[in-house]
């Protein structure tokens, strides 16, 4: 058999290279090979099995220190004034518009930023335009979603030419009688977790999501449809009060749609430390999840201090563990705090078995639940299926009497 | 065919196959097990493989 040529030996040479990057591409981008990976990089026992260098115990200055039920109720009260100005959670403010069914309607808008649906979205667009999807945008391609009614959006403006709030909320046909708040991280939209939303609405969910301030709608960018009304009252222009009266708005607005007999609230990243916020304040949430985000100040590192921002003026009242407790203050309240153990951007590793036991049995305590859950199924900065099949376990045993 | 075409060519179709499957059975989609980016890597870098034992079979048919 005669020797092939130079140019077929090339290719057949450069094919195998190919096909053996093929194989190699697809053991780093699958969620278990990658975790094998994970595991087996140098410095992997420090970073994701070990607790940091000087951390062998939790910080004087985060410990707990709410003790009763006298306490949360005090603590939940100055919370709620420096974040609203009153002491009183603002359980009768009302949208300031509500447009019903932008999924086949969405009115008015201005040109959308970001050029297609929830699909290839993340493979055609910039990120300075993916942290910009808007609703009105991208609701017709939820048209068809299975159970799915119509999807209203909540809206209203905080901060004069500034700052606007914009709630997505998906109301299925058949209703369970469970409500569910999303609060989406940053570098993102809900509209990035369109998978996990619509398998809630199948379900018979009902949806209320949320993104941070200035991601997606939360902007006015789009001058004419969510900041031409006069601003809200001026208790309601703060930075705390943009980023924390959302939830409030949406759980108002849900109550006076119809009874809830469980109202959960899942936030992952950034939207983990808001979940932490609103669940502690507003004691109608009776489960939420903080996923891949909190850990008390004092831990944090690197790329993880930016959350500081988030509770600024919040911790010196409460500190992060005292509102992990405060969400589970009473018989039929829980928290479900999950991390990522193998989370490729951060809060990672074994820094929350500092404390897990001690959260769960103050909570048990005060007559709720409170556990954490280390997620090693993926090393992705996300809620994984694993997480999500835990979460909905608690969601859907929590709750009141069916209204 | 050479051995390297039989190796890189069933290769390839394994790793499109279970890319496939893989990116399929978790939702289609960006935060599946695997990611929408990771199995449109997977695709290009298989169908190049195929491609490139493609057009050296052909040559080699045609040289014949």
């Amino acid at each position: 058999m005669s020797r092939p040529s130079l140019p077929i030996r090339l290719l057949d040479g450069m094919g195998l290279m190919l096909a053996v990057s093929a194989v190699l591409a697809l053991l780093y981008y699958w969620d278990p090979t990658r975790v094998v990976i994970k595991r087996l990089a140098p410095k992997a026992a420090t970073e994701f099995d070990r607790l940091p260098e000087g951390v062998a115990s939790l910080p004087a200055s985060e410990r707990l220190t709410v003790r009763d039920a006298a306490d949360v109720d005090h603590r939940r009260a100055r919370l709620v004034t420096k974040i609203f100005g009153v002491p009183e959670l603002p359980r009768d403010v009302m949208p300031q518009q509500v447009i019903r069914d932008v999924d086949k309607a969405p009115g008015a808008y201005k040109k959308c930023l970001s050029p297609t649906g929830p699909a290839v979205v993340h493979l055609l667009s910039r990120m300075d335009t993916i942290i910009m999807r808007g609703l009105a945008c991208e609701a017709a391609y939820y048209r068809g979603w299975s159970n799915l009614a119509g999807i209203d959006e909540l809206t209203g403006h905080m901060v004069k030419r500034w700052r606007n709030y914009a709630i997505a909320y998906f109301r299925p046909q058949r209703p369970n009688g469970r409500l569910i708040l999303y609060q989406q991280g940053l570098a993102a939209t809900y509209h990035d977790q369109h998978r996990v939303i619509q398998n809630w609405v199948a379900a018979g969910y009902t949806v209320a999501a949320m993104n941070m301030p200035g991601y997606g709608d939360n902007t006015c960018y789009d001058l004419d449809r969510y900041c031409a009304d006069p601003p809200m009252a001026d208790r309601f222009a703060t930075d705390l009060a943009v980023t924390f009266l959302p939830p409030v708005v949406a759980v108002n607005y849900a109550l006076a749609q119809q009874p809830f007999h469980g109202i959960a609230m899942i936030g992952v990243s950034s939207g983990a430390w808001v979940t932490l916020v609103s669940a502690a304040i507003d004691p109608r949430i009776d489960a939420s999840f903080p996923v891949a985000g909190v850990l008390p100040l004092a831990l944090l590192r690197g790329k993880e201090e930016s959350a500081r921002s988030i509770v600024e003026g919040l911790t010196e009242i409460t500190g992060v563990l005292d509102l992990s407790v405060m969400a589970a203050d009473r018989s039929g309240r829980s928290q479900v705090q999950v991390f990522n153990r193998f989370d490729r951007c951060c809060f990672n590793g074994p820094r929350p078995s500092l404390y897990a036991d001690l959260l769960g049995k103050t909570a048990g305590r005060l007559g709720g639940r409170h556990r954490v859950l280390f997620d090693e199924s993926h090393a992705r900065h996300k809620i994984s299926r694993w997480a999500l099949a835990r979460i909905m376990e608690v969601v859907e045993s929590t709750g009141k009497e069916a209204p | 065919m050479t051995k390297p075409a039989r190796i890189g060519g069933l290769l390839a179709l394994a790793a499109l196959i279970a890319a496939g499957t893989l990116w399929w059975g978790s939702g289609a989609w960006q935060l599946g097990d695997l990611p929408t980016r990771g199995f449109l890597r997977v695709t290009a870098f298989a169908l190049g493989a195929l491609a490139c034992h493609g057009v050296a079979a052909w040559l080699r048919r045609r040289g014949r």
